[in-house]
């Protein structure tokens, strides 16, 4: 009855607002699909509803109605048996999975669940009424006991990123296979681990005592070498003991964890079972698209997936950040090229879209380039090489005057570099 | 062939002389190290030329190589500032290509803090290259094409033994334009050669011997072939 009621009052108003600015489409006008496209072409078309008249010609059994209802019953209404129909479907579903396995039942019931959302006929946010809200996050982010945003453990880096937001922050790192991103990712988990944070990292492709032995590394420079080897390595057995004293948590978890299916659901429920400050994830094409349809590509899914990361990290404030691999075109041998550009991520430029912050990483003959090829809330298009020592996990940055760090403290390191050595003599 | 980073402290430039050798400092991270290694393997230098040598004038030469001394001791003013030397002398051996290269290490040596891997000067021996441009024409060298390239662009370049051999129209057009779009560009040269200003616009033409005699600051030594003397 209601979508009658609508179309009614879209004839009898000869106005297309109802429709236009609440981006009704025809799936709402479930039994009414051919006289709502009718409308709409002929709008499109003419510029404007088509008479009654018009209209009787083409469909002459049409309940023409009287409506007085406002805008805004017409729509609450619709959206309810919208709701409705949606609900009936995935509940039909979720009972018929319940016959075999509960869990792929409730997981599929998560998965629709932001399809469910209840909608009212709102119309956005007026941030002008708004601001004092505004406002008083901007206060809490200024007055926060800890920082808004946790550091990267890259200093320069930090000039030009400000660190990764708790909250909003979906960080891609992409790089062709060899290249360091997982070592990156390791190096920066580590560091907010050191500042206090709760991390997890989710390891498709190492245990977590591989991973442990890298943070190790990256946090005393012990020989990773040595340590994967079982090779001897100094002070490594009072490091250990010392370790257990810290309260914070890094959580590794492998496919395995996730009974070898790796969702955002799932992810939420880690993140929040474990009280998470920060998450990694070392590989997205090792997750699943809990909306996949039959049909849909690896683009899609991974648009999704990406989708559903950046509302994970709206949901729980915390910075995601997650690997992903450049396609071929991404390889570049000369040094002069840079690093890979956005089009080279594998599979979706969806990724890249829903990312708050991309950086692509490559190793040159020289050193470990950081290129910033997306920053949301920043300039883009910057530069940065380190020194990587891969055994001793140490990240030394070489100043250049291409890269994006403030001048005045890229000189300020040039100079500290240069006058540490003390040669007394010319050599040339 | 790409670049690639190989730390040999046997190799170090500043072995003699450098307050953190033997430390624990001093290992491959050592960022001075990197980058006059980038430096010196992207230049082109010959190998056996990277280093640094000495060299004592013959009583001709005293005054050429005061000039020298004062490019050298204001080396990077000198290349900001787009300005080119001749070094040339009717004889050979004399310490004409070893000068230049002294500069261009010079150069390298002001310039590495703070350069973050960017080639700065390229050493091009011109027989060995208008030779190689000749064979690109069939044979296409990635290699050959990044330092044709970087030329156009790089802060200092050694053009050592220009004249050599009388051009040829192709040659003569080739080494033209790269000259011509560096002193365009205001990008520093060095030149070294045989010949004097007569002689070189018999060898380049009167267009080519105008860029590198007129606008440089010809040096000439005559002191004898000091090679082998030790």
């Amino acid at each position: 009855m209601i979508t009658l009621q609508i179309l009614n009052k879209v004839l009898q108003t000869q106005d297309m607002q109802l429709i236009n600015k609440n981006a009704l489409t025809e799936e709402y006008f479930i039994g009414y699909e051919k006289e709502f496209n009718f409308i709409v072409n002929h709008f499109n078309k003419y510029g404007k509803v088509p008479d009654k008249a018009t209209f009787l010609a083409n469909f002459n059994d049409f309940n023409f109605i009287e409506v007085t209802e406002t805008d805004k019953y017409l729509l609450d209404a619709l959206y309810e048996e919208h709701l409705y129909y949606k609900s009936v479907e995935v509940v039909q579903k979720v009972a018929e999975l319940l016959k075999s396995n509960a869990n792929d039942a409730v997981e599929y019931l998560h998965s629709q669940l932001p399809n469910l959302q209840i909608t009212t006929a709102s119309e956005g946010t007026d941030i002008i009424s708004q601001a004092d809200e505004r406002y008083q996050v901007y206060l809490d982010k200024m007055n926060a006991k800890n920082p808004w945003y946790i550091t990267t453990g890259f200093e320069e880096l930090d000039d030009i990123v400000h660190g990764w937001a708790k909250g909003e922050e979906l960080v891609i790192l992409f790089a062709r296979t060899g290249q360091g991103k997982s070592w990156v990712l390791a190096k920066t988990l580590t560091h907010a681990w050191q500042l206090g944070n709760r991390v997890g990292y989710i390891s498709p492709e190492m245990s977590p005592t591989k991973i442990g032995y890298r943070f190790d590394t990256l946090l005393k420079n012990f020989s990773n070498r040595n340590l994967v080897w079982g090779k001897d390595e100094p002070n490594y057995s009072d490091y250990i003991k010392e370790l257990k004293n810290y309260k914070n948590p890094f959580i590794v978890a492998t496919p395995l964890d996730f009974q070898k299916k790796i969702t955002v659901t799932k992810l939420k429920h880690f993140c929040q079972t474990n009280k998470l400050d920060i998450l990694g994830i070392d590989g997205i094409t090792y997750l699943t698209d809990e909306r996949y349809k039959k049909g849909d590509n690896k683009a899609i899914t991974l648009t999704n997936i990406s989708e559903d990361l950046i509302s994970l990290s709206v949901e729980l404030n915390i910075p995601i950040l997650v690997v992903v691999q450049s396609n071929r075109q991404g390889v570049k041998d000369i040094d002069s090229e840079g690093t890979p550009e956005l089009e080279t991520i594998r599979d979706s430029d969806g990724i890249a879209q829903n990312a708050t912050k991309v950086i692509a990483l490559r190793q040159t003959g020289a050193g470990l380039e950081f290129g910033i090829k997306k920053h949301r809330d920043g300039i883009s298009g910057g530069k940065l090489i380190y020194y990587w020592d891969i055994d001793r996990g140490q990240f030394n940055y070489i100043p250049s005057t291409e890269d994006a760090v403030k001048p005045e403290t890229r000189q300020r390191k040039a100079d500290e570099i240069k006058n540490s050595f003390n040669d007394g003599t010319d050599v040339f | 062939m790409a670049y690639e980073y190989i730390f040999d402290v046997t190799k170090c430039w500043y072995i003699d002389v450098c307050n953190k050798f033997q430390t624990e400092e001093c290992n491959a991270s050592c960022i001075r190290y990197m980058e006059m290694d980038y430096l010196m393997q992207n230049s082109g230098i010959p190998k056996n030329r990277q280093y640094s040598v000495s060299l004592i004038p013959s009583k001709n030469d005293v005054q050429a190589f005061l000039t020298l001394k004062d490019i050298k001791d204001n080396i990077v003013e000198f290349v900001q500032n787009g300005e080119s030397v001749y070094i040339y002398s009717n004889n050979f051996g004399n310490g004409k290509t070893t000068w230049a290269i002294k500069l261009m290490q010079k150069y390298f040596d002001n310039v590495w803090a703070g350069n973050g891997f960017r080639c700065r000067g390229i050493f091009i021996h011109v027989p060995t290259f208008l030779t190689k441009i000749k064979e690109g024409i069939s044979k296409k060298d990635e290699d050959f094409e990044l330092l044709k390239s970087r030329l156009l662009t790089v802060d200092l370049v050694i053009w050592d033994d220009i004249a050599a051999t009388k051009l040829g129209d192709f040659d003569h057009a080739n080494l033209l334009t790269y000259i011509d779009q560096r002193k365009l560009q205001q990008l520093s040269n060095i030149y070294t050669g045989n010949l004097s200003q007569e002689q070189l616009q018999d060898a380049l033409g009167n267009r080519l011997a105008s860029r590198v005699w007129n606008d440089s600051i010809p040096v000439r030594f005559v002191g004898a072939d000091r090679r082998g003397i030790k």
